[in-house]
């Protein structure tokens, strides 16, 4: 399972070309990550209860074995394969919503959107949250990376914090700006 | 909304009070208006308010439908190299994996599961669990050994892996006779009850969960893991409830109704365990496997017995197995092991066994061949005393005492034998019920007189009473099919009367309440008067376990209708306790007292020991804080109990009636009555019952200023924690030690040990007891200057009842309140407090009541400046507390009034407060918190003085 020495060494070289602006290198790698984390995605998946939970950290640490090994790697480096890990994890997933509605459109059957589970407010759809998230990206791009590290892959204050270079209470202000920005944001719709 | 200052702008209006913030958007608007819109908008959403990323969606409902691919196990997650998966249980995945170090190498098993939380607090209780769990030793508990955060960042548990069979599989293998399946049970037991004792609740226990090895040792898994994981789940999804995790064929009630879980709901579960362990099958499997049928038959119905299922199943009774029965099993009856089981499913947890241990014993006494509790029931070893056992509160177990509709605890006078045994002869116009329903004349005489007479169905019923009475269930059977047969029968009321009874004993209620109904039916239409009453009693008991309070209530009123127009007292008594007890579970307790009253002069008249009611009353004017008239009731039951050689219920007793004499302001008479009490208690095998005495003595010595006594009453407990596995008595160790730390300014000391013990006695079950025990933790964090904290404390000790009011624990709770308002300067609140807690409490005959209401009231005059009106009552306080040798209390109220002083100046004409004095008397007594108090106050006032 742990990947061959040169494909490891792949790995990391795309990493590091990628910090290093090569937007090209990013591409590829964020492809890699994405086959790995689906495969692993499905795996922990099939056969769950439904309301069962996944562990996203563990998926990420999961991914980052299979794609670099025991290899040790810039923490920086380290950091950055968090940070895109966590954006497809999001891809993942929204595709996964994605395909659901269309296979219950066509079956014919109500819609039956992916609800997130929330805190006592009301069931927000996965794809909605998807779009106000990409909106809010726009004017605070920042803000919205760090929802994304937070959010889908349940990166800690600290490894969010490294990977975008600000201090950890910068993050944990970022946070509390986009929970109320998107609040206010998804309560418009019905 | 995209413009760049808004981040920072809500930051800094999150930061101001509203007035500032006001203003800051004022002055917005005029350069950016629509900047201020957005700033205004997000405002309406403050932190406290759920987000939509406040959640995690990798919860839902994901359907497995992404790409498959070869299932994807980890190499190593820290130290743990991974051997193989397990397995998906309910709570994630679960590997096999070894553990590696320099000195061994061990397997474990290695549960991944969920970050416990988004903060640090949230951490820091995960690790506390952690720590808790991996401090459980015993061979029938799998190892808790480690959880927390990989280096990869995966959180993690790694438990003790365990192989074999599951408790069920090794049964059926090994095709166990019930003898052997009991004893297995009772291993696991021996586990649970050491895990209770130490305040640990497993909270999922099933079958799956109990590993049974090659040497024929079960062992529990996951013990105490649930709870873990539920703090992890609480902070996402509270509105999910599909996610609760439980397993809904052994889940309590209780759980499913997401209420607090204790070691009662660990009892249940391993009811179930033993239902389906003699029979075969679960106590609800007829209603369905869906998660909604089995909770609503949990939630509303009762098993049948679990002799009755193995029945209807096509096995025998006492041979699930269709195996080889054991010849040698001198056990008790099936109806000792019914009983036993039925106990542990009751759907109140108050009516269940305290804890496994009590299970235990009760299984242990099944297979020695002994009397079972589950039978004798609270009644032989004293009803009242489910009473008793919740100080503060009417708990709703008294139920208990209305289960078969024969309440009273007829210990007959010789006068009320000769009746009995005459009774049964039908008079030509019976004045009252021909025999007494809870004691009827013993099955030999009725046997005889139907022998003469067969259609005798007086006697016939009567035997069937007997019979019911004693437990020969098959043969009340036989009997009323006996009577069935009697040409004319169906006219006699009595007979449907007796058959009801025997349904009920049978567990079957809905049955019991069509036998009932007809015989009421028929003697109203048969002009039958003298029957109704018993009839209408027995059948509202019916009702009330059924859960038809209204129409019980309802039945009970008219019976006592009934039996007063014919004048049968002795009906009348069972009846009018009935009515106290429904009275006063819905809380009329006024109502309720004037019940007992009246039923204690029908028990006078009908010539009946009035046992239960006496308990009753007594409990009641505990809770009223009327210990004046609790002290005749007391030494009433003091003086039955010694005559009926009941030594542990007299100790209880005895334990009660000396803290109401220390209440009315009687230490010398207290202290005696407490030494007995302990005494009568310590050869008791139920370990609380010695540490309820042990725990007043120990406060009593607090109180009185003696704290060298403390330390030896700790360690008994301690001991007696060890030697009968309990929790109580280690909570009470807890608290006391608590006391101390306060009363020696150990704030922090104080705080852990108050949280452990409200950890312990809150997993046995004992809410009234845990808010009773936490105002004390209270009142040590306002002495000590925390009010914040005092105030917590209060509200998660209230947060504990289920209703404050008329409780103990409420009424201190209140005059707590109104003192620290009063200090905060909050006089309306304070007044209010004060005066909702009624015109008696500054007159109120509980010592303890008045002391409370004086000090929060003489605070509100402080605070209001009205200082002579203060200084009188703390004077009259502190007069109270010397006749009490209330010392500490003493000490405290001279401190009060030392600070009065320092702020208006001396009273005229009365002797000033010495501040270094009482400083000196403090340490020498051991106060050490008041004597640094009384320093400082010294200091300051000095220092005043020389300005």
């Amino acid at each position: 399972m742990p990947p061959s020495p040169s494909a490891a060494a792949g790995v990391t070289q795309l990493l590091h070309a990628w910090r290093g602006g090569d937007g090209r290198a990013g591409e590829a790698l964020l492809e890699k990550v994405y086959a790995t984390l689906r495969r692993i995605a499905s795996s922990q998946l099939r056969g769950e209860r439904p309301g069962h939970t996944l562990q996203p950290t563990a998926l990420v640490h999961e991914a980052y074995l299979r794609l670099l090994g025991q290899q040790a790697i810039d923490w920086r480096d380290r950091a950055h394969f968090f940070g895109l890990a966590a954006v497809t994890m999001r891809r993942v997933l929204v595709d996964h919503a994605r395909a659901r509605n269309a296979r219950k459109r066509r079956r014919d059957e109500a819609a039956e959107p992916l609800t997130l589970a929330t805190q006592g407010g009301p069931g927000v759809e996965l794809l909605d949250l998807d779009r106000a998230l990409t909106d809010f990206a726009r004017s605070y791009p920042r803000q919205a990376k760090v929802v994304e590290m937070r959010y889908f892959a349940e990166l800690e204050l600290e490894e969010i914090a490294v990977c975008l270079d600000v201090s950890p209470t910068t993050v944990k202000r970022d946070w509390t700006f986009a929970r109320a920005w998107l609040r206010a944001a998804l309560a418009e719709r019905p | 909304m995209s413009d760049e200052r808004l981040p920072e702008l809500y930051q800094r209006a999150l930061e101001l009070d509203a007035p500032a913030r006001d203003e800051l958007l004022a002055g917005l608007r005029r350069d950016s208006p629509e900047l201020a819109d957005e700033l205004e908008r997000l405002l309406s959403f403050p932190p406290s308010v759920p987000s939509p990323i406040d959640g995690s969606p990798w919860r839902g409902d994901l359907a497995p439908e992404l790409a498959a691919a070869p299932d994807a196990v980890p190499a190593r997650i820290g130290r743990y190299r991974i051997v193989r998966e397990l397995g998906r249980g309910g709570m994630g995945r679960v590997f096999l994996a070894e553990e590696e170090t320099e000195d061994f190498r061990r397997t474990v098993a290695l549960k991944l599961i969920d970050r416990p939380g988004p903060d640090e607090e949230a951490v820091r209780r995960f690790r506390a669990e952690v720590r808790i769990l991996a401090s459980l030793e015993h061979p029938g508990i799998a190892r808790f050994l480690d959880g927390g955060r990989s280096p990869e960042g995966v959180w993690f548990l790694a438990l003790e892996y365990v192989d074999g069979k599951d408790l069920l599989q090794h049964a059926r293998e090994f095709a166990l006779p019930v003898r052997e399946r009991v004893e297995l049970l009772v291993a696991v037991l021996d586990a649970v009850a050491y895990a209770h004792s130490r305040g640990v609740v497993h909270r999922d226990l099933k079958p799956s969960n109990v590993m049974v090895g090659s040497d024929g040792r079960p062992r529990l898994l996951d013990f105490g893991i649930s709870r873990v994981l539920d703090s992890a789940a609480a902070h996402v999804s509270v509105t999910n409830t599909d996610w609760r995790p439980l397993t809904p064929a052994y889940a309590s009630p209780e759980q499913f109704q997401g209420e607090r879980v204790s070691a009662r709901s660990d009892v249940y579960s391993l009811g179930v365990m033993l239902y389906e362990l003699i029979s075969g099958r679960r106590p609800f499997a007829s209603s369905g496997e869906s998660r909604v049928a089995i909770e609503r038959a949990v939630l509303e119905s009762d098993p049948e017995p679990p002799s009755t299922a193995a029945r209807r199943a096509g096995r025998r009774p006492t041979d699930p197995d269709d195996s080889r029965s054991s010849g040698a099993d001198r056990a008790g009856s099936v109806v000792d092991l019914d009983a036993i089981c039925l106990k542990a499913l009751r759907r109140d947890p108050g009516r269940r066994y305290d804890d496994a241990a009590a299970f235990r014993d009760d299984l242990r006494r099944y297979l020695a061949g002994t009397s079972v509790e589950a039978r004798t029931g609270g009644w032989a070893s004293g009803a009242g005393s489910v009473l008793r056992r919740h100080p503060g509160r009417l708990s709703i177990a008294v139920a208990l005492v209305l289960v078969a509709g024969l309440i009273a605890i007829a210990v007959a006078s010789s006068r009320h034998r000769d009746a009995g045994a005459r009774a049964v002869a039908p008079a030509a116009s019976p004045r009252i019920f021909p025999f007494d329903p809870s004691n009827p004349p013993p099955a030999q005489e009725s046997e005889r007189r139907l022998a003469e007479a067969p259609e005798d169905l007086v006697a016939g019923s009567a035997l069937v009473f007997r019979l019911a009475r004693d437990g020969r269930v098959e043969e009340a059977r036989i009997a009323v099919g006996r009577m069935r047969q009697v040409p004319g029968q169906e006219r006699e009321p009595l007979v449907d009367y007796a058959e009801g009874r025997v349904a009920s004993v049978e567990g079957e209620d809905q049955r019991a309440l069509v036998f009932y109904t007809r015989a009421r039916d028929r003697a109203l239409a048969d002009g039958r008067p003298e029957l109704l009453g018993a009839i209408r009693t027995s059948r509202a008991a019916t009702l009330s376990k059924l859960g038809q309070r209204e129409a019980s209530l309802a039945e009970l009123e008219a019976a006592r209708a009934d039996s007063e127009r014919i004048g049968d007292q002795r009906t009348l008594y069972r009846t009018l306790n009935g009515l106290a007890l429904e009275h006063l579970q819905r809380g009329e307790m006024d109502q309720g007292v004037d019940d007992l009253e009246a039923a204690l002069a029908a028990a006078e008249a009908s010539g009946v020991e009035p046992i239960v009611t006496l308990e009753n009353l007594a409990a009641v004017r505990a809770v009223q804080g009327r210990p004046d008239l609790g002290e005749p009731l007391a030494r009433r039951l003091i003086d039955h109990y010694q005559r009926a050689g009941r030594p542990f219920d007299e100790g209880e007793v005895s334990r009660n009636l000396a803290l109401m004499l220390r209440d009315l302001g009687r230490p010398e008479e207290a202290s005696v009555m407490l030494g007995r009490a302990v005494v009568l208690l310590r050869d008791s095998p139920h370990g609380n019952d010695v540490a309820d005495a042990l725990q007043a003595q120990a406060v009593v010595a607090l109180e009185e200023g003696r704290l060298e006594l403390v330390e030896p009453i700790v360690a008994e407990l301690e001991a007696t924690a060890t030697k009968s596995l309990k929790w109580l008595p280690l909570g009470y160790a807890h608290w006391l030690r608590g006391r101390q730390a306060a009363l020696a300014g150990d704030l922090a000391s104080a705080r852990r040990q108050f949280a452990e013990a409200r950890r312990l006695v809150l997993a046995g079950g004992e809410r009234d007891r845990a808010a009773l025990l936490d105002l004390a933790w209270a009142e040590a964090e306002a002495a000590a200057g925390d009010v914040a904290a005092a105030l917590r404390v209060v509200a998660e000790a209230l947060a504990e009842l289920e209703d404050p009011t008329g409780t103990e624990a409420g009424y201190f709770a209140e005059t707590l309140r109104a003192r620290l308002d009063a200090e905060a300067g909050l006089v309306p609140s304070a007044r209010d407090r004060l005066r909702a807690l009624g015109a008696e409490a500054a007159t109120s005959p509980s010592v303890r009541r008045r002391l409370a209401f004086l000090v929060a009231r003489a605070a509100a005059e402080a605070a209001e400046g009205r200082a002579v009106e203060a200084r009188a009552d703390l004077e009259a306080a502190l007069a109270l507390a010397r006749q009490g040798q209330r010392k500490l209390t003493e000490l405290e109220l001279r401190l009060e009034l030392a600070a009065l002083e320092a702020r208006f100046g001396p009273a005229a004409g009365a002797q000033a407060q010495s501040a270094s004095d009482l400083e000196r008397e403090a340490r020498a007594v051991g106060y050490l918190a008041l004597a640094e108090r009384a320093r400082a106050l010294d200091r300051a006032s000095r220092s005043a003085r020389s300005l």
